[in-house]
């Protein structure tokens, strides 16, 4: 264990021990269809059409299966059946379009063929079902059920493979093809979202996508212990590696990675640390804050000015700091889908699991 | 990027060339079946059966696994954090401040300022952002900086076609942390004109938003003077101050917002702050923001300072869970109070007072018109209301060589008391010169008194003369000599509206529908600020339908009449008002007038007559209810603030408009009580431009607050007979009449018997 290792432990340690608890009490986790309507409606009107469409505009005002899971999630927990329902009907009539339960990975305005690449996200899926699931809870509709368990059984039938270097282990594929080579898997860690895979095997029955939940929080444990997590791994029979076809970094995929490690109640996770650290190694500047770091070394290759990348470096320093209160900023609904969407969840996980890293 | 479109294994391997072909198988699979799992048109980043080798993988990647997330800063604009500016704050509340635009009149203006500075290290120039009228001569116009008493340098008036910035270099040492005293004297002449006339139509504007230390957010170091500072900037913007998270206080929610916002006010200068309380979860607002409160749980209560996510400087108040208000962190020591939360002095009936004692400094003009004004205090219970004088002795000169028509006109209460003329004696130093005026000018409570000077062009059709030097001095060896008077209060919501503290303020069950919970804070911080020091009064907000339950006394108030003073501003079209041109439509009425013929002058003569039978007995015996709601007709406000039973003297109702800004009730607020012209009397309305209009019952009788002795007997009765002289006329008439009867009547009797 090294130095810092050392004093990020005790760090947290201290936190739990002063004032978290005690703000966490006092704080508690609020009802954010309430407490934060106006952020929610910010959201729509930035990123949602009138026709349940999630835009992404860096992606020639496309759509893809994970902004419309994505939006769909904030749906169900903003407590929004109208917007849940625009969004689930766009994304059947545009997107399942595989046969197979999952959803094609994008659609593109504009196109004689908006869907010219039929294969799917895998993330995409995931965070569909659980909407679906959150959604068949809180809106009481049969059908948000009946489809979220084709979406649990499709995942787990065309998704969710033998880890090559472990039998015992299985894990999530980025999607149903062009992953797998030779027995050589290229993995997404970002693509594992734990609460939402055990939710949605819970829900549905699909046992198989929350035992490849805890395989793949041992995988991303292990990877963290090296450092930050990079983008894109590959897994073969002799263990994890970065990936070869892609650049060796940890950017705008694997941001995610702490999040949703932070969401799914773990906190103390070694992502979390490692991603921790490379704040805290990076320095603050105005305005700009990393988002693309080199895995290894923790050298910063890029900064970003959206406040949903400085919100995750928020709530990722409130979880490792022993104050109460995180430097989140205001939800920015001028920023891109992407990074607001983030900020978005940035805000859930922080009410859900760590409601004293509240804005300051 | 028809290519990544149409990108596939196929197209991968065999390249550009097939990119069309797989197009068509993908078209023909879709229209084929759905079921497409097994056909590898997907962008990917190498096939299950390809060679990785032989695949590029910059060709596929931009599109599905790079770059679609990219934002990144490449320019220096977006790299640099934009500055922002500790700005120049008023040390008063006043008419002269519209928004964050700050308006310089006259020949000569001079004003106090206070600059907040977190590191004095940090700024190296006073930026002021100017724009002046036309008719500023720029020759001979300017504006003298002072900063803690140094000379910084002045700036030539020549911004005529808008805001225009101006530096001044900032030696090293010339600022501190924390409260800096800036001092601007702006001198400007008229370019064609000289005179009063040519004086009115002088002004210079200074965006106080924009003038003062420009400030990188970068090299802002969190402290209690860089969060003041910030808070400043916060208040200029027009912006409230964000209080987030003032729910998790719970039960003590409101008594630890009102000793925060209350102490937050006293911190600043000029107009009060808004605030707008917020949970932590919000949209960024418009403008940035520079400053806020964080209220946080933890494990202590405490106080510190941090720089938010977003660059604003914030003050986070820890609270541990449950604690009581008491428990609050003394925030007087990180944001000390200012001492613009004083009174005007209080001075002493019964003697001559020098002005120097009550802060008069020897006055000097050198302009063709000027006015200053004085505020002093008299005790709350002094009444005056009789012919009795009080005397302004007066020691001044005033320089040879003035036009004829050139004075010196005093004012109390904006009465004119006197007019001196300022030719025929000059250059010589005229002491103790006596000023009679009526002491009933005068009031219980802050009192106002202004010297104007008025000096003709000579001629006034050219520009003023060259610079010359002061042509009037009044000494502060001038006094006052306010006579004595017993102990004697008329109704009148003066003295309650001078006692209202944070703790006056009283809500009921309906008050939420018309003020929000944190309205009260707001109006709470705004009473923090120079309040009386004795037992607070209170001040019940009420709602409209809850005026049942408002002690009226004997007046009536009609609830109608209310609701059209509070009505809220309608802008509509032209014409629209009732001051609009008669239709041209025909009156379908006009006949049924014009039918009552003759008879029309009989019953308009009676009218008249019963009219002016109805004026007499007014003005006889007053029924004050009929003139209350006369006078209601004629008013529209925000807020109405009523004060009607004399046997409730510390108590005052308030209403609301419902579209009234509570912030701009709480600058009333504050100005009334630091610089007088507040409400009076029985109802005060304040008007939409922040003026107060008062109405004082013609009824009310002066209520003796001490013992009645042979001492105080011819002064108290006479404030009673003056308060209703024609009352006690026709009493007496009365009784003259009963008399002379009753002595007839023993005269006739004598004779009878006599008989």
């Amino acid at each position: 264990m090294n130095r810092r290792h050392c004093l990020s432990l005790l760090t947290g340690a201290a936190a739990a021990a002063l004032g978290a608890p005690g703000a966490r009490a006092a704080l508690g986790a609020l009802d954010l269809a309430s407490e934060a309507a106006p952020v929610w409606e910010a959201w729509k009107t930035a990123h949602l059409t009138s026709d349940g469409r999630v835009v992404d505009t860096f992606q020639e005002d496309g759509s893809h299966s994970e902004g419309q899971g994505y939006g769909m999630v904030l749906a169900a927990i903003f407590e929004d059946a109208p917007a849940f329902r625009r969004m689930f009907d766009w994304t059947e009539l545009n997107l399942a379009r595989r046969g197979d339960g999952l959803l094609s990975w994008r659609w593109l305005p504009g196109r004689s063929d908006p869907v010219p690449d039929r294969n799917n996200a895998s993330d995409g899926d995931l965070f569909y079902g659980w909407a679906l699931v959150r959604a068949g809870r809180s809106f009481a509709e049969p059908r948000y059920m009946t489809r979220a368990i084709e979406i649990a059984e499709a995942l787990a039938a065309t998704c969710i493979v033998t880890d090559p270097s472990d039998p015992d282990r299985t894990v999530l594929l980025p999607a149903v093809h062009g992953f797998a080579h030779d027995g050589r898997l290229t993995l997404n860690p970002s693509y594992y979202m734990p609460l939402a895979m055990r939710e949605l095997a819970d829900a549905t029955g699909v046992q198989a996508i929350a035992t490849c939940a805890a395989h793949g929080q041992a995988l991303i444990d292990r990877v963290a212990a090296q450092g930050l997590v990079p983008d894109w791994i590959e897994l073969d029979e002799d263990g994890w590696r970065p990936a070869r076809l892609f650049p060796p970094q940890s950017g705008y995929e694997a941001i995610r990675v702490p999040l949703f490690q932070i969401w799914s109640g773990n906190a103390g996770a070694a992502a979390v640390r490692a991603m921790a650290a490379a704040h805290a190694r990076a320095g603050d500047e105005p305005r700009l804050v990393p988002v693309v770091f080199e895995p290894d070394t923790g050298a910063v290759l890029e900064r970003s000015p959206d406040p949903g990348y400085r919100a995750l470096a928020g709530l990722v320093h409130c979880a490792r700091s022993a104050s109460v209160g995180a430097a989140i900023p205001a939800f920015d609904p001028d920023q891109p889908y992407y990074p607001a969407t983030l900020q978005m969840f940035a805000m859930i996980a922080a009410n859900e699991v760590l409601s004293e890293c509240v804005p300051i | 990027m028809s290519g990544q479109v149409c990108a596939g294994a196929e197209w991968l391997r065999a390249g550009a060339a097939r990119a069309c072909a797989a197009g068509l198988v993908a078209a023909a699979v879709t229209l084929a079946t759905p079921a497409v799992a097994e056909a590898p048109l997907i962008a990917v980043p190498f096939d299950d059966d390809a060679d990785a080798a032989s695949i590029d993988p910059g060709e596929f990647s931009e599109d599905r696994f790079a770059d679609t997330r990219r934002r990144v800063a490449d320019d220096a604009a977006a790299a640099a954090p934009a500055p922002w500016v500790s700005p120049l704050r008023p040390m008063r509340v006043s008419s002269m401040q519209t928004g964050s635009v700050w308006r310089f009149t006259g020949e000569r203006h001079s004003e106090a300022f206070t600059l907040h500075v977190g590191d004095p290290a940090m700024a190296g120039r006073l930026r002021l952002r100017l724009m002046s009228t036309v008719n500023v001569l720029p020759e001979r116009s300017s504006l003298r900086v002072q900063v803690n008493g140094s000379e910084l340098g002045e700036v030539t008036l020549r911004s005529f076609t808008g805001f225009t910035d101006m530096y001044l270099d900032l030696p090293e040492g010339v600022l501190v942390s924390g409260r800096n005293a800036v001092r601007l004297d702006v001198a400007q002449h008229h370019r064609i004109f000289c005179g009063p006339d040519a004086s009115w139509a002088l002004w210079t504007e200074l965006d106080l938003a924009e003038s003062g230390l420009e400030v990188d957010p970068g090299h802002v170091t969190p402290s209690a003077q860089a969060f003041l500072m910030a808070l400043a900037a916060q208040a200029a913007s027009g912006g409230a101050i964000e209080v987030r998270g003032t729910a998790a206080l719970g039960e003590a929610r409101t008594e630890w917002l009102r000793a925060l916002t209350a102490q937050l006010g006293r911190a600043m200068s000029g107009k009060p702050l808004a605030f707008d309380f917020t949970g932590h979860w919000t949209v960024r607002p418009q403008t940035p923001a520079r400053a806020r409160v964080s209220v946080l749980p933890g494990a202590e209560n405490r106080l510190r300072f941090v720089t938010g996510a977003d660059g604003a400087q914030v003050l986070v108040v820890e609270f541990v869970p449950g604690a009581p208000a008491e428990a609050m962190p003394d925030l007087s020591a990180a944001l000390p109070a200012m001492a613009q939360s004083e009174r005007p002095p209080l001075i002493e009936p019964g003697r001559e007072v020098a002005l120097a004692e009550f802060g008069v400094e020897t006055e000097r003009f050198a302009e063709r018109f000027a006015r200053r004004e004085h505020a002093f205090r008299l005790p709350d219970d002094w009444l005056v209301l009789t012919a009795e004088k009080a005397r302004l002795r007066l020691d001044y000169i005033y320089a040879d060589g003035l036009p004829e028509g050139s004075v010196l006109v005093l004012f109390m209460n904006d009465e004119p008391i006197r007019m001196l003329p300022l030719w025929g004696d000059p250059n010589n130093y005229i002491t103790r010169f006596p000023i009679d005026f009526e002491a009933r000018h005068l009031t219980s409570g802050t009192n106002i008194f202004a010297f104007e000077v008025l000096i003709p062009g000579d001629p006034p059709d050219m520009p003023c003369a060259g610079a010359r030097g002061a042509v009037l001095e009044i000494a502060a060896s001038s006094t006052l000599d306010v006579p004595d008077s017993p102990s004697m209060f008329l109704p009148d919501m003066g003295l309650a509206f001078s006692a209202l503290t944070p703790d006056s303020l009283v809500t009921n069950d309906l008050t939420h529908r018309a003020f929000d919970p944190e309205d009260s804070l707001v109006l709470g911080a705004a009473l923090a600020r120079a309040g009386a020091g004795y037992r607070p009064a209170h001040l019940h907000l009420m709602a409209l339908e809850d005026l049942g339950s408002v002690p009226l006394g004997r007046y009536s108030v009609e609830r109608r009449l209310l609701e059209d003073v509070l009505a809220p501003i309608t802008r509509g079209m032209p014409g629209d008002g009732p001051g609009a041109a008669p239709s041209a439509q025909p009156d379908p009425f006009r006949f049924v007038q014009e039918a009552r013929g003759s008879r029309a002058a009989l019953v308009g003569w009676w009218d008249w007559v019963m009219g002016h039978a109805g004026d007499f007995l007014q003005w006889v015996n007053p029924r004050t209810e009929d003139r209350l709601n006369e006078w209601l007709e004629r008013q529209q406000g925000q807020a109405v603030f009523l004060h009607l039973d004399h046997r409730r003297p510390d108590q005052i109702w308030m209403l609301r408009s419902t579209d009234a800004d509570i912030g701009d009730i709480a600058a009333a607020v504050v100005a009334a009580r630091t610089i007088g012209e507040g409400p009076r009397g029985q109802v005060s309305v304040l008007d939409h431009d922040g003026t107060w209009r008062n109405w004082l019952a013609p009824d009310r009788q002066p209520v003796m607050l001490e013992p009645w002795t042979l001492a105080n007997f011819r002064s108290a009765m006479g404030n009673l007979v003056s308060a209703r002289p024609i009352t006690f006329v026709f009493i007496l008439f009365f009784l003259t009449l009963v008399s002379a009867a009753l002595a007839l009547r023993l005269v006739i009797s004598t004779r009878e018997h006599d008989r």
